[in-house]
């Protein structure tokens, strides 16, 4: 209690010096606990589940021509064969992910479009999934349906809807089975329903849609008996499908499930550079901190040198700085916490998560946040009780004493790892900055403004063509052209594609797109041979990719074979990016769209004011097929998610800088208010011997801008290396240039210098006599 | 109670060694009032120092109530300045951030004497110097002479056997000076030796004994 009234007292007495260094401490802490909240948040990703040591997931994969391509799933046969085949093996299941397929879900006059997977039953065996009302279902009967208790409250309020008959698709009576609590948002379970995979049978009108060795679409996992036996699939899988279909060159991979999402997707990436960036500051506003508290060790040295005359022992003074550096930091610990309570929405809306602050507080993560606290203490105590207490009492006590062995090497490491850090991180926000921007401006071979789709479903696919021509009519439709995928997302590609002259080991990956005739004209895409298909010119088009990749000199007439089918090709059009932005284009045949693909209309318009175009479309929709809600959406829009880890990014690595560089400033001012106040003599000498307030400002400049210069010489090669390494994720990319560097170590120093001056322009300015009269 | 035998204290530099204290031999028994006196850098401090342990002679043996000091550990040492010897100091080095009473109060605490006992030594201390009134103040509210006092009641709350003053008067003016030196010798009258560092000659014939010290040798000792 004592000591808490006594580190209060000393608090109140050093005003400046205590806000300042605690400031800076908290501003580092708030920073750290952001960045604490992001990694824990994603060290958790689907970790709630009890059987994570136990599940793995398998997918298929292409040898492809250079490099190996991933699929996300594996053909839908997979699985029963690995419960049939592996007596390790207790379930497995199949899963198409709710984030791409919306079905309508009726009941009464509640009509909504629910994002559903499709899922074996042993989904919620394999996964914990608890539910609120009823079961998982009756086995075997497809015509059942799984809501979250959220979407189930849209339909019914609180009642317990077990029993329930819904009309799934506007063609399909289902029995609600189950309410499932709604999952956390750190989940690959994404979905408002789930329907049985069975049905899809049905809703795809494909018989054998479940029974194929091909059709990559399956996400597959698997339960094991014991954890040890994953050795046992992995090694024994990878060449399963070829025992079905011996031509296929998909091969199967199994994984553990728990490495899924930080390994096998990489996010271990930006959690190890987190997590170095949140020590780095941490580190810095410690350094901050210390260097305050030091600041007063004349005054600290002579009580710890009484103390010691007085009985105390060695022990006695370095407990009783750590208790008080203990004190101040858990002052500080509580106020950054408050404070990120209070950002923490705002973070949440920033990078487009829903972390919860008590996620804070289960057992792991909070056990490593007193970690950290410990480990601030340990930092910010270590250095002064050691060195406070390795004074000769004697001198100590002796009136002339001053502590100058504080002067030099505490000071300028501190003044070194904050530039450093700051400059590290600013170089990495205008990196990762300009990468996205680049990616966001990429030329696209199409032009993707003024262009909307929408998606059709019910009748809309039946008519389309009706649709087409109705939308057409309206004055601010350019054109419009009946797709089955978005260019964000094709999902059919194949090895399939044969050429005369081809080598036989020669593995080309092609996309397979089907549209009309007037997709050319809508996506505005450069067409550089022959021509675009249309009804009286039948053939297919290539992307330029694909012909590359062929080699000839021209393509007009020539024939291609694909799947064992012969196809003419009409015309050669220039690479427009689809699927994802980090790569080069891929090789893709478009070809003219059969009625069973039709899955969206893409309209080209010529304003920027939809409202009108939105609401007729939205009429003629309605008007065809009266049961679906009508749906629209933005092709840039699309295009914008793609990029959205990278924009996220962007701003994770923003703030953290924003923070560093606050750090800084504080650490800066602290810092050169200490010198000035020590100085005080040496300018009023410089004064009253004629120098001029200019050059005493410089002088008091010029070792903070060579510690910039210094700490740049660490930054920027560790920076350069890692950046490189993240660079080297997309094939589409930004050249690593001096400019990059050299502004973010001009604007460090700048901030610096600004800073600085305004001190010590203040110190400069004092009345000579006022400032010598001290002594 | 203190003897001092042929002790030497000494700074080497690059060149040449400066000698401090220069084979110093003394004796002081229990009871006695001394005084050392001599002009500044003579060494008086630095003898003092090593009396009080604060310091270590670079030669020379040191006993102190029969012990061998110069030999004595950290730890002893600790127990030394705990149970037997108290500082008076020209700066009165109190701890700013704590009130009278508790700057009274820190040693005893190290001494680990109990929470109860504390306090009825501690208001014993301030009943004795008319300090009561005083007791939650803090040491930048108090004139010069009364931080002494308090200076003067920390050091002898632990009943010490032994107090070391340097230069107690050196930050007052007459008046008050005179007050302190009334108090040290009234403190020497029950029974506690007392060895003082001052340059004023007035002060000085407070106590019963006066050592001059010049470039670090005795130079006169005279009884009073």
């Amino acid at each position: 209690m004592k000591t808490i009234l006594l580190t209060f007292r000393k608090l109140r007495k050093n005003k400046a010096a205590t806000s300042l260094g605690l400031a800076g401490l908290v501003v580092g802490l708030v920073c750290v606990i952001y960045i604490f909240f992001w990694v824990t948040d994603e060290t958790s990703y689907d970790r709630f589940h009890e059987n994570i040591d136990r599940i793995f997931v398998v997918h298929a994969y292409l040898e492809g021509d250079k490099q190996e391509v991933p699929f996300g799933g594996c053909p839908p046969a997979v699985a029963p064969s690995l419960v049939n085949e592996y007596p390790e093996v207790e379930s497995v299941c199949r899963y198409m992910p709710g984030q791409y397929f919306e079905h309508l879900v009726a009941f009464g006059t509640q009509k909504n479009m629910l994002k559903t997977s499709y899922a074996d039953p042993s989904l919620f065996d394999i996964f914990t999934i608890p539910f609120v009302y009823g079961s998982k279902g009756t086995p075997g009967d497809p015509n059942q349906i799984v809501l979250t208790q959220t979407t189930a409250s849209r339909y019914f309020g609180d009642e317990n809807p077990v029993g329930k008959i819904v009309r799934f698709n506007n063609n399909i009576d289902m029995t609600v089975a189950g309410v499932i609590k709604d999952l956390p948002h750190n989940t690959f379970l994404k979905f408002d329903a789930v329907v049985p995979l069975e049905i899809m049978k049905k809703t795809w009108e494909q018989e054998n849609i479940l029974d194929t060795w091909y059709n990559n679409s399956f996400a597959t996992f698997g339960l094991l008996k014991s954890p040890d036996s994953f050795d046992k699939i992995a090694a024994g899988i990878t060449k399963r499908i070829q025992k079905e279909m011996p031509e296929s060159t998909n091969f199967l991979r199994a994984y553990r499930f728990e490495d899924g999402h930080l390994y096998e997707e990489k996010n271990i990436r930006n959690v190890k550079i987190f997590s170095l960036i949140g020590l780095l500051v941490l580190l810095a506003a410690t350094l901050n901190f210390i260097n305050l508290t030091t600041a007063r060790s004349t005054k600290q040295a002579k009580e710890t040198g009484l103390r010691k005359s007085i009985g105390a022992t060695r022990a006695n003074i370095i407990r009783l700085i750590y208790s008080d550096v203990a004190i101040v930091c858990f002052m500080a610990f509580t106020a950054a916490l408050l404070l990120a309570f209070i950002g923490l929405p705002f973070f949440n809306n920033l990078i487009g998560k829903q972390i919860l602050f008590t996620s804070l507080f289960s057992p792991i993560p909070f056990s490593i946040f007193i970690g950290i606290y410990l480990l601030t203490v340990l930092l910010a105590g270590s250095y002064p009780a050691f060195f406070l207490s390795s004074f000769s009492v004697s001198e100590t006590l002796k009136s002339s004493f001053h502590s100058v062995k504080n002067k030099g090497f505490m000071r300028n490491a501190l003044i070194v790892t904050i530039f450093a850090v700051s400059i590290a991180l600013l170089t990495s926000t205008l990196i990762i900055s300009k990468q996205t921007m680049f990616l966001q401006n990429m030329d696209m071979g199409f032009n993707k403004e003024q262009l909307m789709y929408i998606t059709l479903d019910g009748q809309l696919r039946e008519k389309a063509k009706t649709l087409k021509d109705e939308i057409k009519r309206s004055p601010e439709v350019l054109s419009a052209s009946i797709t089955q995928f978005l260019p964000v997302n094709i999902g059919s590609n194949g090895e399939g594609w044969n050429w005369e002259g081809k080598d036989p080991n020669f593995k080309l990956l092609v996309s397979n797109y089907e549209t009309d005739e007037d997709f050319l004209a809508t996506v505005e895409a450069k067409l550089l041979e022959g021509n675009f298909f249309s009804s009286d010119r039948q053939g297919i088009v290539i992307n330029k990719a694909f012909a590359d990749a062929i080699g000839w000199s021209s393509f007009e007439g020539k024939t291609l074979n694909a799947y064992g089918q012969d196809r003419q090709v009409v015309g050669v059009i220039e690479n427009i990016q689809y699927n994802s932005l980090a790569e080069t284009c891929r090789p893709m045949a478009i070809s003219n769209i059969g009625n069973w693909a039709t899955r969206y209309l893409i309209v080209r318009t010529n304003t920027d004011h939809y409202e009108q175009t939105i609401h007729t479309m939205k009429q003629i929709c309605e008007r065809i097929e009266p049961n679906f809600p009508f749906k629209y959406g933005f092709v840039d829009d699309e295009f914008a998610k793609l990029v959205e880890t990278e924009s996220n990014l962007k701003r994770l690595v923003g703030i953290f800088s924003a923070f560093a560089m606050v750090v800084l400033c504080l650490g800066l001012l602290g810092v050169i208010m200490f010198l000035t106040e020590q100085k005080t003599k040496e300018i009023g000498v410089r004064k009253c011997l004629g120098e001029r307030v200019s050059s005493i400002i410089l002088t008091l400049l010029k070792p903070f801008v060579f510690s910039g210069l210094i700490a740049s010489v660490f930054a920027v090669p560790a920076t350069w290396f890692l950046m490189n390494r993240w660079l080297q994720n997309y094939t589409n990319r930004i050249d690593l240039n001096v400019w990059i560097f050299a502004l973010s170590i001009v604007f460090a120093i700048l901030i610096a210098v600004v800073t600085v001056s305004w001190q010590s322009w203040r110190a400069a300015t004092r009345n000579p006599v006022e400032s010598l009269r001290y002594e | 109670m203190i003897i001092l035998k042929n002790i030497f204290k000494y700074y080497d530099n690059k060149f040449q060694r400066t000698f401090v204290l220069k084979d110093v031999n003394l004796t002081i028994k229990e009871g006695e009032f001394v005084s050392i006196m001599g002009p500044s850098g003579a060494g008086k401090s630095t003898l003092l120092n090593i009396i009080g342990m604060l310091d270590e002679p670079n030669e020379g043996e040191y006993f102190f109530l029969e012990q061998p000091a110069h030999q004595l550990n950290e730890k002893k040492k600790t127990e030394f300045h705990r149970n037997y010897v108290g500082f008076i100091f020209q700066a009165f080095h109190l701890i700013d951030e704590m009130t009278v009473a508790e700057n009274i109060e820190t040693p005893l605490i190290y001494k680990g004497v109990k929470s109860r006992d504390r306090q009825a030594m501690v208001a014993d201390m301030l009943d004795r110097f008319n300090m009561v009134a005083k007791k939650d103040l803090f040491p930048a509210q108090l004139s010069g002479g009364q931080q002494q006092l308090v200076g003067i009641a920390r050091a002898i709350v632990g009943k010490p056997k032994l107090l070391l003053a340097d230069e107690p008067t050196g930050n007052l003016h007459s008046d008050q000076g005179k007050e302190i030196m009334k108090l040290l010798q009234k403190l020497n009258e029950e029974g506690i030796t007392i060895i003082q560092v001052t340059h004023n000659e007035e002060f000085a014939n407070y106590g019963k004994r006066i050592i001059r010290i010049a470039d670090g040798l005795i130079s006169s000792d005279t009884k009073l």
